[in-house]
């Protein structure tokens, strides 16, 4: 069954492209300079940014990955959605204050840009920003994966094509007007998110016949079983926790997430922030919850055959136990959520290639507007190829894709822009170890093409390379300051002040 | 004061995570929990502490400790115990705990502890209004169109003063 036998799914989500296209230009008109484009003009409420910043972190991974993963590895795959109740807190408390008042006394738009502020040092800016841009290359591949298997299970059309179906759209108004559009589009698509994630929750347990039943049901199966259940059932401890360790610290390196916050306007509005955004992203991890015990349940007493990609699981739901209009609805929503959050990739990515890159080495872009619309139009046809050359998950290729701005940025922008001592040679040995290490590990484990190279053997079992890479980059940066004799590098006062206050 | 013993704290987590994730330690999955929680708690401190003391964010911290321990501990204990464990609310044990202590009860404790130590170890009323007085917007010029074409690149030094100090 494709869409075109629902027509109503079909034009609920053909209307919100539409809008979503209308937004666009919208922005289009509003965006007049660099600062409109990057950081919409630093006059957004929390409303917005809240929901801006939750409908960017939740996306195809969330929505369509998640159950896949589920599917796969039972419910230990929730230890990379769960630490969403603290992290908006961990946000908070740890970066926002100094990352907002630098943005008050420094042009700044991107997270290179305030490690350039913050360690005055362009190898440390222009090393982060190649992270940026590495991050979001594969943060976007998971992206147009996802939306791939979308629009082909909806339209029936062959993942080619339907990737290029939603670059096309995504495109228009990512080029077209830049974060603005993506912030006022993600206003939209935020409250789109959660009515969808809360209905689909709802439908996921009438479906199964209630938590208890489906988590009877599942222990019952032969195909899943008890530890399908179990949280730390069926992967070693080290995956699981780990998860959960790069996933809550490594928050802290997420440019998509730390970026909103030199959006708000005012800065006293982040009193609620955490709330805000753990709440409406506790909201749509039901989806997660839902779907990802609903279909094993399903596949356990034989209602459904099992799957052979997993991450089949939340659109064959929707076509095939939801009614038209919700189904509908919620497409939308998920195909909100998965270009919200390629807008803001493909315009972060885009500002670390012409703002970023070229200030590390000692040039300027002129014409950043222009050059910034063709950036977004070179990342999102790698990541397009990224995706479909991948051959695993999309949860997995988020998963690396989170681990490398983790790995990168969480140690230098969360230690660094609060303990005055770190010399810009710990931020930049930090980064590239992170960087570094996390592509060569994920590399050595994935890579096919050159059979002679060894795999990374020497991690224990089921430790992600994403956490090995996070905690020594931790490790990196706090050794070299503590082995640093002086009180590190002279700061400049608005930069000291900010730090101090 | 704080800001030391936070540092300390994740100068340890780190290193022990890295030997952790390679060399086989007794009761290697304890200590990985451990340092999987002091972590964030750690960064946490070091972020929000003032003048090296966290004030009311302590109890905060020390209830959002003892709930992530509490939670990863038993979810180690119940590792196994599917079937012949407990269950709660219609789920087993070990499930329902994940949601509610590694979720739903920190998302309350940091939500409403960062609203109700906002003005100690958020944002202060005053520290805006220092930064404002103290270092007026000096970007962007006003009136300045910067978008004005031209060639794409060019040579030029950059403006930013910061970015001119050594690099290693």
């Amino acid at each position: 069954m494709t869409a075109f036998d629902r027509p109503w799914i079909l034009w609920i989500v053909v209307l919100h492209l539409g809008l979503v296209v209308a937004i666009g230009f919208w922005a289009l008109r509003r965006t007049r300079t660099a600062k409109d484009f990057f950081i919409a003009g630093q006059d957004v409420g929390l409303l917005v940014t809240g929901l801006a910043t939750m409908s960017a972190s939740f996306s195809g991974f969330v929505f369509v990955g998640g159950p896949g993963l589920t599917y796969r590895m039972g419910l230990a795959s929730l230890f990379i959605c769960l630490p969403v109740g603290f992290t908006a807190g961990l946000l908070c408390w740890a970066v926002a204050k100094r990352l907002r008042l630098l943005a008050e006394v420094r042009e700044i738009y991107t997270v290179p840009d305030a490690i350039l502020a913050r360690f005055g040092s362009r190898w440390a800016s222009g090393l982060a920003a190649v992270a940026v841009v590495v991050g979001s290359i594969g943060y976007l591949g998971a992206q147009f994966l996802a939306l791939g298997v979308l629009i082909e299970s909806l339209f029936g059309y062959a993942l080619p094509v339907a990737m290029a179906l939603g670059l096309a759209v995504v495109l228009v108004y990512a080029m077209a007007g830049g974060m603005l559009a993506g912030v006022y589009t993600d206003l939209v698509q935020g409250v789109l998110m959660v009515f969808a994630a809360a209905a689909v929750f709802g439908y996921a347990l009438d479906a199964g016949g209630g938590l208890g039943t489906m988590a009877k049901d599942l222990v019952a199966s032969e195909h899943f079983g008890p530890s399908f259940l179990d949280p730390l059932g069926r992967v070693p401890v080290f995956t699981a926790l780990g998860f959960f360790f790069v996933f809550g610290v490594g928050t802290l390196g997420q440019p998509h997430m730390l970026h909103k916050f030199y959006m708000l306007d005012d800065p006293r509005k982040l009193r609620w922030m955490p709330l805000l955004l753990g709440s409406t992203q506790a909201l749509c991890i039901l989806i997660w919850l839902g779907i990802g015990l609903a279909i094993p349940a399903l596949v356990a007493r034989g209602s459904l055959a099992p799957l052979d990609n997993p991450d089949d699981a939340s659109p064959l739901f929707l076509l095939h136990h939801t009614p038209d209009l919700l189904a509908g609805l919620v497409f939308a929503g998920i195909l909100a959520a998965i270009m919200s959050t390629v807008d803001s990739f493909v315009n972060i990515g885009a500002a670390a290639l012409v703002r970023d890159l070229p200030k590390a080495l000692g040039r300027r872009v002129r014409n950043e507007l222009l050059w910034g619309r063709l950036a977004v139009l070179g990342i999102a046809l790698l990541a397009v190829g990224l995706a479909l050359s991948y051959r695993d998950l999309i949860a997995l290729l988020g998963t690396f894709a989170f681990g490398t701005f983790a790995a990168a940025l969480a140690p230098a922008v969360a230690i660094g822009l609060n303990w005055t001592r770190v010399p810009a040679r710990a931020a930049v040995a930090s980064i590239g170890t992170g960087l570094g290490l996390n592509l060569l590990l994920e590399g050595l484990a994935k890579q096919t093409f050159f059979p002679f190279l060894p795999r990374p053997t020497f991690l224990l079992p089921g430790v992600l390379p994403s956490a090995l890479s996070l905690a020594a980059s931790f490790a990196v940066l706090l050794l070299i300051t503590r082995w640093s004799k002086d009180d590190g590098d002279p700061l400049p006062e608005d930069v000291r002040t900010v730090m101090e206050l | 004061m704080i800001h030391r013993v936070a540092l300390d704290a994740l100068t340890l987590t780190s290193l022990a995570l890295v030997v952790g994730f390679v060399v086989p330690l007794p009761h290697g999955d304890l200590l990985f929990a451990l340092a999987v929680i002091i972590c964030p708690m750690a960064l946490i401190a070091l972020g929000a502490a003032r003048r090296g003391r966290l004030g009311p964010l302590a109890w905060i911290l020390l209830a959002l400790g003892v709930v992530l321990g509490v939670t990863i501990l038993a979810l180690l204990g119940l590792r196994g115990r599917v079937v012949d464990g407990p269950w709660l609310f219609g789920l087993p044990a070990g499930l329902a705990l994940q949601l509610l202590g590694l979720f739903i009860v920190p998302l309350l404790i940091t939500g409403f502890g960062y609203a109700w130590t906002f003005e100690r170890s958020g944002f202060g009323t005053r520290d805006l209004e220092v930064l404002r007085q103290r270092f007026p917007k000096p970007w962007p010029p006003e009136g300045t169109p910067p978008f004005d074409g031209g060639s794409p690149v060019e040579d030029s030094s950059v403006e930013d003063p910061s970015a001119e100090g050594p690099d290693p």
